[in-house]
């Protein structure tokens, strides 16, 4: 497969996002339906067309397009959006980046949505009442490092909430090619939760 | 290599009138302090616009070594430390700094307003120069030196005075950056080569030596350079600290990055402060974000590699002679200093054989561009 075609895989999986946003803004079950419909079809696109990509030119060559001097990023080849479990298994974090997939070495947001593991299914936000009355509002904070490298990023993004409740975090940048740890902290009531996800930009 | 990205914060920046101003006043040593070091000074355009020394040296010496200004408008943050987010803003800091040219934005006002090509030039761009009378002969904020000749001469001025010389002194700087954003390369060996593979051109092989090749490979593979030296300048723009050993072990305790930031925050004069033209743009969002933690001391920014073999020695005090020891230093890690026990660990030793040390050192040839044309690398005509 040569560039272009990995570049047109990468863009067909775009429309079926575009898709997703609309459940996410209209409502919960069908979105999340969807979403793992389109996460799984995105995940097999991007696996397929990168699998073609590494299969091709020779290490100068592919790699004198890899730090390209020609563009200022790459396209990140990680996930680009996902859900995973707290460790505990209190909460699932539904996340994506935007844009996506995670560019290289350029600005980001990620944006989140919580839901207790073992409630209705319902998704977390302001308008949240899936909990016993008087229970407090969960909180997230969205960061993330380099574990191998023993480095955060060189950021501290600014945390903000969707008006559907969802979370995001701006100012998110990936310098450096690699894998990366995001990291979603969950806390309520004093405690706090960690889910992690490792994506991989720039390789 | 892709045009500069634009300067958002500079409204200026592509202005030619503020080119043949900022021209002017890069080769005028008329704004320094002892009206004998200008900027052309240090940034020789004979030697890549730099010095060839390890640190530059203007009214006395620095602690840092001189980079090229060739290509610099594709950088995210100016100087080893990034203390300053914008060409103007850097060029803000050695005119007046004490040990660079030692210059005070007062005389500057004077300098602009008693030189009759510069005067027309400027007032063309930016309108009228105020008045000079009433104005010290020299004077610039030193808050640290309350007794400071020139701060209290400028404690003297009332803030309306202060203003309007602080308005020239940022376009002065505007000017200055916008002739450095002419300072652009020519194509070099690797960018043909690039540029080849794109076209999937067979005859891509040829603009890059066998050697060459060999060291792009290297530098991509197993030496891992590519983790930070990347894109169009073979540079992440942020900062690492790669623990080069000091040439003096009086500039071990050199902070880089950690000093850099709190600088930048500091600064009257960055993306988010009233002298911005994009007050609200993504440079000044960027500052929102900006990371102060103890984990950046010693950090330093991944320098651009373009041109790199004309500007030797390296690193940020130029404690290594050549290419040769820069390779040496990144295979060994020979003598690296440990001085954060909180800091990254992206680098580790490899073996590099005598042979591959020619590669690589080929390779980084190979990123020499074109030379800046002419007109720019000589000053300008004065009618
Ligand atoms: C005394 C020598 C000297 C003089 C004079 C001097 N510079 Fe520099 N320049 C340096 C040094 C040293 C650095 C690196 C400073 C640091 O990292 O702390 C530098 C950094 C820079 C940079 C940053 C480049 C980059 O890649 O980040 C620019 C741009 C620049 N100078 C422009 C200028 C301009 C414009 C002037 C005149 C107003 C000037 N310099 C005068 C020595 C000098
Ligand atoms: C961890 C990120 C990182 C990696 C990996 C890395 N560099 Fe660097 N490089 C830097 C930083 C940061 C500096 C500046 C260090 C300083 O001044 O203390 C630098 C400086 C240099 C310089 C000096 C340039 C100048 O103008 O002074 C050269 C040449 C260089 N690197 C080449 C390489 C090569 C070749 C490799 C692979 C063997 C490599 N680098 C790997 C970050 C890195």
């Amino acid at each position: 497969m040569t560039p272009e075609t990995c570049t047109l895989a990468a863009g067909a999986g775009d429309g079926q996002r575009t898709g997703v946003r609309t459940g996410v803004r209209t409502w919960v079950r069908t979105w999340v339906r969807a979403w793992v419909r389109a996460g799984l079809l995105l995940a097999g696109l991007l696996l397929v067309s990168l699998a073609a990509c590494r299969g091709g030119p020779g290490p100068a060559r592919r790699g004198a397009t890899a730090i390209d001097p020609g563009s200022a990023t790459r396209g990140g080849t990680g996930a680009s959006e996902g859900e995973v479990s707290t460790a505990f298994g209190t909460w699932r974090v539904a996340w994506r980046s935007v844009p996506a997939p995670v560019p290289l070495n350029t600005p980001f947001a990620v944006e989140a949505w919580l839901r207790p593991a073992g409630g209705d299914g319902s998704w977390e936000g302001d308008t949240w009442d899936g909990g016993a009355a008087g229970d407090v509002q969960p909180s997230l904070v969205i960061d993330a490092g380099m574990p191998h490298h023993q480095h955060g990023m060189n950021r501290t993004p600014e945390l903000s909430r969707l008006p559907d409740g969802g979370f995001r975090a701006d100012g998110m940048l990936f310098h450096m090619p690699g894998a990366w740890t995001l990291v979603f902290d969950v806390s309520r009531g004093g405690i706090t939760e960690r889910a992690e996800v490792v994506l991989t930009v720039g390789e | 290599m892709p045009a500069p990205p634009a300067d958002e914060t500079n409204r200026v920046a592509d202005d030619p009138r503020a080119v043949r101003l900022g021209h002017l006043l890069f080769f005028d040593p008329g704004l320094s302090g002892a009206g004998d070091i200008s900027c052309a000074t240090c940034h020789d355009p004979e030697r890549a616009f730099t010095d060839g020394r390890p640190v530059g040296v203007g009214r006395g010496e620095g602690r840092r070594n001189t980079p090229t200004v060739i290509d610099s408008a594709h950088q995210r943050w100016f100087t080893w430390d990034g203390r300053a987010d914008s060409a103007w803003a850097q060029a803000t800091g050695p005119l007046e700094h004490p040990d660079e040219m030692a210059g005070s934005r007062v005389a500057i006002v004077r300098q602009l307003v008693g030189d009759p090509v510069l005067r027309a030039v400027y007032e063309d761009l930016f309108g009228p120069l105020p008045e000079v009378a009433g104005l010290p002969a020299a004077g610039r904020p030193v808050p640290a030196q309350p007794q400071h000749p020139h701060q209290r001469a400028w404690a003297g001025l009332d803030g309306d005075r202060r203003r309007q010389v602080d308005r020239v002194f940022v376009n002065v700087a505007k000017a200055l950056a916008a002739y450095q954003r002419r300072l652009v390369s020519g194509p070099s060996a690797f960018d043909d080569f690039v540029s080849a593979l794109r076209r999937e051109d067979a005859s891509a092989a040829r603009s890059l030596s066998a050697s060459a090749q060999r060291g792009l490979s290297l530098f991509l593979g197993r030496a891992g350079c590519r983790r930070c030296h990347f894109g169009p300048t073979l540079s992440d723009g942020e900062f690492h600290n790669t623990g080069a050993p000091p040439r003096r072990m009086a500039d071990a305790d050199d902070a880089g990055r950690y000093e850099g930031a709190r600088l930048l925050l500091a600064s009257p004069f960055h993306a988010a402060g009233e002298f911005s033209d994009d007050r609200d743009g993504a440079r000044a969002a960027t500052l929102r974000t900006l990371r102060q933690s103890p984990e950046t001391w010693g950090e330093f920014r991944t320098p651009s590699l373009r041109h790199v073999a004309l500007t030797a020695p390296y690193m940020h005090a130029g404690q290594l002679p050549d290419l040769r020891a820069v390779l040496r230093f990144y295979s060994t890690l020979e003598g690296a200093l440990a001085v954060n026990h909180h800091g990254e660990t992206v680098l580790t030793p490899f073996a590099l054989s005598d042979a591959e040390t020619d590669d690589l050192v080929a390779f980084l040839e190979s990123l020499t561009g074109g030379a800046v044309p002419n007109a720019w690398r000589t000053p300008p005509s004065r009618p």
